[in-house]
């Protein structure tokens, strides 16, 4: 009897490819399969975790399944596609080359390349776990056969820690000073100054004393600091709180003062803000792009077009009424428990066994259609 | 946008703003930047002439627009080796993206390229004559960055550094200022740069002048939004350069000339001057320098890089750059500072 044993290019700990990585190996494990994590390249802080790729072959076993945890280029995907091993695609999504293009043209060409890697991997992989329906259209597109939709695995899944949702309309008062949180990589595709020029617009026509914190980590310098410079531009510097990277302990301060959490990415394969949002209790405004109409449903509110305009006035309709909050908090935690999110280890850790066991039935079962 | 938009219809105003901040955001982008369009030609050169195999999954380009298209497989430009040639690297270069950085970039990096892979073809160099070629390229493309560097550490003490100056009142001097202007018009478009809430730009607009203004701070770009007027949030050095060449019969400089340092003034002006028609004609309106000095916080005073000239000084400066009859125009009621006004010859 083989393993259960994943690829990915680089483990991290604190990203959340890194988390389902780690999750869905207890998963597989606890059914009492082997499992190993293989990486490309070493992450010093995991690197008690993982193997070298380049030793796969020293403990390859006959029955071995192997699943490849796709979000970027790698030199791991044309070396799986060289070998023989029954292999899966857990595909976290690859953002569209074209949002990093004016900011970073290497990157951009590192994402195009990533896209003609998932048509390679159509052409030999099994099966492709896309983590949102959004995300299976791409693995559809990309030309690979049976497909599923599980959700990421959130290993701990974030519990109730902020405060309490106001109990009805009317019982509390709004109050002036809306704390509107954003969460996400400093990334082109996160759009960050779109929450930041529905700030400015939010403080002039509604709240003069809205701020804005804004969690996680530069990932372009270029961004970043053209980022800050507009900030700047719109006086909004004493308004506007770079947090950068954050432990779980600090995310879980940051939702618990926040009034709202805002959502302006241009692209999201699924969006785990919006998922934090919900457990903590923070309701959320967010343009309806990607994965989010999916993810949240009517557990926020969703914003069509990229008008500032249009995101301020709905931020302030949830800052400013109280009821209005407190009923998108309790649609969020039904959402929340709809999502089956603390179980998605299990199932997709079940089906890769079942996989690994009986391949053949299993597919066919599957056919092309999602589950 | 159209112009002179009405101030009283909101929806129409945030339509305005919510462009107005898109735009200048974009502006922000890299990509027109020297530095890193010669860091996109070299990563494709090194593509192409690296000592490793091409990389077959390094397919499509992308363009400026976000757009993709597939790179020529085989050798380029026909050359049965895909190892050089003039035809061969120009190629590269072009779809390297270097058209985008104008004539005068394009011109040096193909006559630098040109010749020296002709030489290096000429004494029989083939690959490495190339990789001399690149390396011109890549050393040109070095001090381009450094220089780059350089003016963004000088020009950048810290962030929106015109956040820090008051705003100058330019209500009480939009008539007298209009009044020179059309003695005579020539019709051309005029940009005030730095234009506060939009007043002059708005009453330029009103007799039917095409105007456009500039204004770096934006709860004044907002303030223009609602009054229907479409204002660039952006600097007005940058919205001075990026005008044409002898497009605009007027240039109005207010803002930045209370607090650019000299240097930058006199290059200011020479840029303003080379922008204007001729019979164009240009307006300071400035700060008195004893006024603003009072007007300033203590911050301010610290950080800004200059100071308000005094009204002798920039009639030399606006002969310098080739401006004829420079003199202050009248102090209208209730005005702070002074204005100097010159033309450039018909």
């Amino acid at each position: 009897m083989g393993g259960i044993h994943q690829f990915v290019p680089m483990l991290h700990v604190g990203d959340a490819v890194g988390r389902h990585t780690l999750a869905l190996q207890a998963s597989v494990r606890a059914g009492g399969v082997e499992s190993q994590i293989f990486v490309e390249r070493d992450d010093p802080d995991t690197s008690a975790l993982t193997v070298a790729a380049r030793h796969y072959p020293e403990v390859a076993t006959a029955g071995d399944l192997l699943v490849y945890q796709f979000a970027t280029e790698s030199a791991l995907v044309p070396w799986l596609v060289a070998r023989s091993e029954p292999l899966v695609v857990n595909y976290h999504n690859v953002t569209p080359p074209e949002l990093f293009a004016p900011w970073d043209n290497a990157l951009a060409r590192a994402q195009l390349r990533a896209q003609g890697q998932l048509r390679l991997l159509a052409r030999r992989a099994l099966l492709g776990v896309a983590v949102s329906e959004f995300n299976r259209a791409d693995l559809v597109a990309a030309g690979l056969g049976p497909t599923v939709t599980v959700p990421p695995i959130m290993d701990p899944l974030p519990r109730q820690a902020g405060r309490v949702p106001e109990p009805a309309a009317g019982v509390a008062r709004p109050r002036a000073g809306a704390r509107w949180l954003v969460v996400g990589r400093l990334a082109p595709n996160k759009a960050v100054e779109a929450a930041v020029d529905a700030l400015f617009v939010h403080r002039r026509r509604f709240d003069p004393e809205a701020t804005l914190t804004v969690v996680g980590k530069p990932a372009l310098a270029g961004y970043a600091a053209a980022l800050a410079d507009h900030v700047a531009a719109l006086g909004l510097a004493h308004a506007v709180r770079f947090a950068g990277r954050v432990d779980d302990a600090g995310l879980a301060e940051e939702y618990g003062r926040a009034d709202v959490l805002v959502v302006t990415s241009e692209h999201e394969g699924f969006c785990l803000p919006v998922v934090e949002a919900m457990a903590y209790g923070v309701p959320v405004v967010a343009y309806r792009q990607g994965a989010l109409p999916e993810v949240l449903a009517d557990a926020g509110v969703l914003v069509a077009g990229k008008d500032p305009f249009d995101l301020a006035r709905a931020a302030h309709r949830v800052c400013a009424d109280p009821g209005r909050a407190a009923d998108l908090v309790d649609r969020g935690r039904r959402r929340l428990a709809e999502l089956h999110l603390d179980d998605a280890g299990e199932r997709l850790g079940t089906l890769l066994r079942a996989l690994q066991a009986d391949g053949p039935r299993v597919l066919e079962r599957l056919g092309t259609r999602s589950t | 946008m159209s112009d002179g938009a009405p101030g009283d219809d909101p929806e129409r105003a945030a339509g305005v703003l919510a462009e107005v901040l898109a735009e200048s955001f974009a502006r922000r982008r890299p990509q027109g930047s020297l530095r890193w369009n010669y860091e996109v030609a070299f990563a494709l050169l090194d593509e192409q002439f690296g000592s490793g195999e091409p990389d077959p999954l390094a397919l499509p380009e992308v363009t400026e627009t976000g757009g993709t298209r597939r790179r020529a497989e085989g050798p380029v430009d026909g050359r049965p080796d895909g190892t050089g040639g003039h035809s061969t690297l120009r190629g590269l270069v072009r779809r390297a993206g270097l058209a985008r950085l104008g004539d005068w970039v394009e011109g040096r990096a193909e006559a630098a390229a040109a010749a020296a892979t002709e030489q290096a073809l000429r004494e029989g160099l083939g690959r490495s004559g190339v990789a001399q070629s690149v390396e011109a390229l890549r050393f040109l493309g070095q001090r381009v960055a450094e220089l780059e560097a350089a003016q963004a550490r000088r020009r950048t003490p810290v962030r929106a550094v015109e956040q820090l100056a008051p705003s100058p009142p330019v209500a009480p001097w939009v008539a007298t200022i209009v009044g020179f202007l059309e003695q005579p018009g020539t019709g051309a478009p005029v940009l005030h740069a730095e234009c506060g809430d939009g007043a002059l730009v708005e009453a330029l607009r009103a007799r039917g002048t095409a105007a456009s203004g500039a204004e770096p701070r934006g709860p004044l770009v907002w303030a223009a939004a609602e009054r229907g007027v479409r204002v660039a949030l952006e600097g007005a050095r940058e919205q001075v350069a990026a005008a044409e060449r002898g497009s605009l019969g007027g240039l109005v400089l207010s803002g930045i000339v209370d607090r650019a340092p000299l240097e930058d003034l006199v290059e200011l002006v020479g840029i303003a001057a080379e922008r204007l028609s001729p019979g164009g004609a240009l307006v300071v309106l400035s700060a008195s320098p004893d006024q603003r000095a009072v007007g300033w916080g203590a911050v301010a005073r610290d950080l800004l890089p200059g100071r308000p000239l005094h009204p002798e000084t920039w009639p030399l400066l606006l002969e310098g750059a080739g401006l004829v009859d420079p003199s202050a125009l009248n102090v209208p009621p209730r005005a702070e500072g002074y204005a100097v006004a010159g033309r450039l010859p018909r």
